[in-house]
């Protein structure tokens, strides 16, 4: 019968292929953070984090972790020098932190991701971080009671997104504004603190176009800076003055957590450049204020007026902030190319974005106090 | 002199060459000795001092039954009335009372007559009526099947007392002679499905049938499929519920297996539990079933192919556990699999054959210290041991153990296949099971029906068990000819009044 001729054919069809295109998991090396750095001579250096598991019948076996650097001429070139020095291969396709240097990031940084977004294996949910210093000695700390450094950074920014200080960033969500005029964004800005041998969220670094500016907005600013751009984590926690002198003590500081945020942008394009108004309504409960007169309406209109004036104060330095490093990270651009067509194809964003006037007008509203009064 | 006789002849089987006793009794005798090729169990009583005998197959007939049948009205009688027993039958066929005397009959054989006295003096040895080992129900019935084929067609007919249930008896086997009975019920069952059913049962023509087993494979329409075909089940209230769908049962003297066809592929998942039970549970217990279709045959593939090709899509919580459990194994994957689902075949098939303790002893052994050194001899992986096991558990839930030898067996060339090409491999192997299943046909009935071509009234039997009283139609699959169930249940309302 015919049909039972071809099946030895088949059968060797399937079973000759042998395993030559198989990546079996127990022989790779498990890279789970990673990072690049500048060095000498336009070259790169990249440090990756072998985690090496030991076998083990019951659970999990115990870790040991291996970092190994090596310098060459792009990131792929690094890699073949950091196979050479280690058994088998290593495998970045379970990356969960690639961490930038300083001074790598001021150069394009889409010319280290590239390999990224090229191979379908690379995990482009992997956390991206600037690193104030290097990154090779951010990735050697060894932090006390967090034996996988890869773990501590994700849980320090996972936290950090929780509480409003950073938006959600990885690989795959930058592409498009790596790419795409009218929008800039920012970056988890970290520094390593050698005596406690931590590591330090700061801030976020504003980029501009596909570099660093070299400047970072400060983590007190960046909950006003993500309420504005209309991001709000979990919580979004503000301490902020009211009343006191010029000497502070705990009963001055009243410390909300903004609950809801109504943002409007509106262009007025009549003018040669355009103006750009943010409209932000912000609706928050108590969380903490020691002197308590929050029964009284007149004394929430009072602290709410406040607030509102030393928020929109602070909505003015970020602004200025980022016209200053012409990073457009709150996206006004890609919106004005959106609802104003044509006053985006007269204008060279780009240079006309650092002299354009944003006016921003916060509202601010009490809506609980917690249980006491 | 018999008035029924053209209605129990078959008309179109010819009638045998028939071969007439002769008057004289010595010389009927011997020709039944040496018929029977002097069997030493054909016991002759000579009666009358020579002039009469009885002869029977002694370890056919039961003593009891010929006395009370025959040697206590005899005893009462004289000579001239022998020949008037009301009780016996008067045979003068020769062939026709070895057949006869092959069923347990005793012939009582008197000089000068050609005709000999037949009694049906048949010795039954049978097990009871119990609900079968391997289909138990919680709920519902537990009748089951037993070797006999008259009881079984009595317990069907106790569920259906309706003159519209046909049997038909046909001869299987050229030298064993099985009786075969095909049930059906007429009004129902298509009888384009009756006849193909009956033409192909005429069309075996070999020595011996054992059981349904044999039958399936000579009827079937796709021999070379792995799938089964024909519906297997020793339970009664089963077999009601699919003559009632149309189908035809065909049942063979001492098998206590029922087979029937139509059968598609869904209703191998089908369970008379789902019918007990709240439609709720009925629906969640199909749907486990289902997907335990789904683990059975590809889990152990999909395993393979994460752990040997795509490990990028293990959660991040899991990297570090998975890649631990498999980091020092000397094998591949794909031998750390096949050498697990063999373990647990061999230890599966040492359980059947052993004695139910012994049995117990070899799971313990090969289940939990097996299990356990394996994995400390680093020869396989903890994650390899969860995979084959849930595996294993998941081919065991479906109803039918046909299906589930199927299921098992399916899982091998999917393994091969996901060791070979990783998750593109799968879903070749994948495909071609689809294509496989959608072309099937089992009499007529296209076998991965309703799903190809789609039927979506009879989804309500398939995915889901719709509630009694929603399913008015009969399901398509065995193209019945009386397509509602019911007219229009629970017309009452709840406050008493009437709908209408």
């Amino acid at each position: 019968m015919a049909r039972f001729k071809l099946l030895p054919l088949v059968l060797s069809l399937l079973l000759l292929t042998g395993c030559w295109d198989q990546r079996q998991f127990k022989n790779v090396k498990l890279v789970l953070a990673a990072g690049v750095d500048a060095a000498d001579e336009g070259k790169v250096e990249s440090t990756v984090v072998i985690t090496n598991v030991q076998s083990s019948s019951e659970g999990p076996g115990a870790e040991q972790t291996q970092i190994v650097s090596a310098a060459g001429h792009s990131p792929l070139d690094t890699r073949t020098h950091i196979d050479q020095k280690i058994s088998k291969r290593f495998d970045q396709s379970k990356l969960h932190v690639l961490l930038l240097g300083e001074e790598l990031a001021k150069k394009d940084i889409y010319a280290y991701l590239d390999m990224f977004y090229r191979d379908p294996k690379s995990n482009l949910h992997a956390q991206l971080a600037v690193v104030g210093g290097t990154v090779k000695d951010a990735l050697s700390l060894s932090v006390s009671g967090e034996p996988r450094i890869s773990e501590y950074i994700t849980g320090m920014l996972t936290g950090e997104r929780r509480s409003t200080h950073m938006p959600n960033t990885n690989i795959q969500l930058i592409c498009s504004e790596l790419l795409e005029p009218g929008q800039d964004f920012v970056l988890p800005y970290l520094t390593v603190n050698q005596e406690e041998s931590i590591l330090e969220y700061r801030g976020l670094a504003l980029f501009s176009g596909q570099s660093y500016s070299g400047s970072y907005l400060p983590s007190e600013k960046a909950v006003l800076f993500l309420l504005m751009k209309g991001i709000r984590g979990a919580d979004a926690q503000m301490t902020r003055k009211v009343g006191g002198d010029d000497h502070p003590d705990v009963n001055d500081f009243i410390t909300v957590d903004v609950k809801e945020i109504h943002r409007k942008l509106s262009f007025d394009t009549h003018g040669s450049l355009p103006k750009v108004e943010i409209k932000l309504k912000m609706e928050a409960d108590v969380l903490e204020y020691p002197p308590n007169h929050l029964q009284s309406a007149k004394k929430i209109k009072e602290l709410e007026k406040q607030i509102e004036k030393d928020l929109t104060k602070e909505a003015k330095e970020i602004l200025g902030q980022l016209q200053e490093v012409n990073s457009d990270a709150l996206g006004l651009g890609r919106r004005l190319q959106a609802y104003h067509p044509k006053a985006w194809k007269k204008l060279n964003w780009n240079e006309v974005y650092a002299d354009i006037e944003i006016n921003p007008s916060i509202t601010f509203e009490i809506q609980s106090h917690g249980i006491t009064n | 002199m018999k008035p029924f006789k053209s209605l129990r002849q078959k008309p179109k089987e010819q009638k045998q060459k028939t071969e007439r006793n002769t008057t004289s009794l010595q010389e009927n005798i011997t020709y039944f000795v040496e018929a029977f090729h002097r069997s030493d169990d054909l016991k002759l009583r000579i009666l009358e001092e020579g002039r009469a005998v009885l002869f029977y197959l002694e370890s056919l007939a039961d003593q009891a039954k010929i006395q009370n049948e025959f040697f206590k009205p005899y005893m009462k009688m004289d000579d001239q009335e022998v020949m008037k027993f009301s009780s016996g039958k008067k045979v003068h066929d020769r062939k026709e009372i070895i057949k006869l005397l092959l069923k347990g009959h005793s012939a009582f054989a008197i000089d000068g007559s050609a005709d000999m006295l037949l009694f049906n003096t048949t010795s039954a040895f049978n097990r009871s009526v119990e609900e079968p080992d391997n289909e138990k129900v919680v709920r519902g019935s537990h009748e089951g099947f037993i070797d006999n084929l008259m009881i079984n067609i009595n317990l069907i007919r106790k569920r259906i007392e309706n003159e519209n249930l046909v049997v038909t008896f046909e001869k299987l086997g050229k030298l064993t002679n099985t009786k075969v009975a095909l049930v059906y019920l007429d009004g129902v069952a298509n009888p384009q499905l009756v006849d193909k059913v009956k033409t192909r049962l005429k069309d075996i023509s070999v020595d011996f049938i054992i059981s349904p087993g044999f039958i399936e494979e000579f009827i079937e329409d796709h021999a070379y499929s792995p799938f089964p075909q024909m519906i297997n089940t020793e339970r009664p209230d089963k077999t009601v519920a699919n003559l009632m769908e149309g189908r035809v049962a065909v049942l063979s003297e001492g098998s206590s297996t029922c087979l029937m066809a139509p059968a598609t592929f869904f209703a191998f998942y089908q369970s008379p539990d789902d019918y007990n039970s709240r439609w709720f549970t009925g629906t969640f217990i199909r749907l486990i079933r289902l997907f335990s279709f789904i683990i059975a045959i590809g889990l152990p593939a999909f395993y393979i192919s994460i752990v040997g090709f795509h490990f990028e899509v293990i959660p991040k919580d899991l990297v570090i556990p998975v890649k631990s459990s498999i980091n020092e194994i000397a094998y591949p994957p794909i031998i750390e699999a096949l050498v697990m689902v063999i373990i647990i075949e061999l230890i599966r098939e040492a359980g059947i054959r052993l004695p139910t303790p012994v049995g117990q002893t070899i799971g313990i052994v090969g289940g939990l210290v097996i299990g356990d050194a394996i994995v400390r001899a680093g020869l396989v992986s903890n994650f390899m041991i969860i995979v084959v096991a849930l595996t294993a558990i998941a081919s065991f839930v479906v109803p039918s153990n046909e299906m589930s030898t199927t299921l098992r067996l399916l899982t091998f060339p999917l393994i091969i296949l996901s060791a070979t090409l990783g998750f593109v491999g799968i879903v070749f192997g994948m495909l071609l099971l689809l294509i496989h299943l959608s072309r099937m046909e089992s009499f007529g009935t296209p076998y991965f029906a309703p799903l190809a071509p789609l039927h979506v009234k009879d989804l309500k039997d398939t995915f889901i068990r719709l509630p009694l009283f929603k399913m008015n139609t009969r399901p398509k699959n065995a193209k019945p000819i009386k397509g509602k169930t019911q007219a229009t249940s629970r017309e009452w309302r709840r406050d008493g009044k009437n709908r209408k």
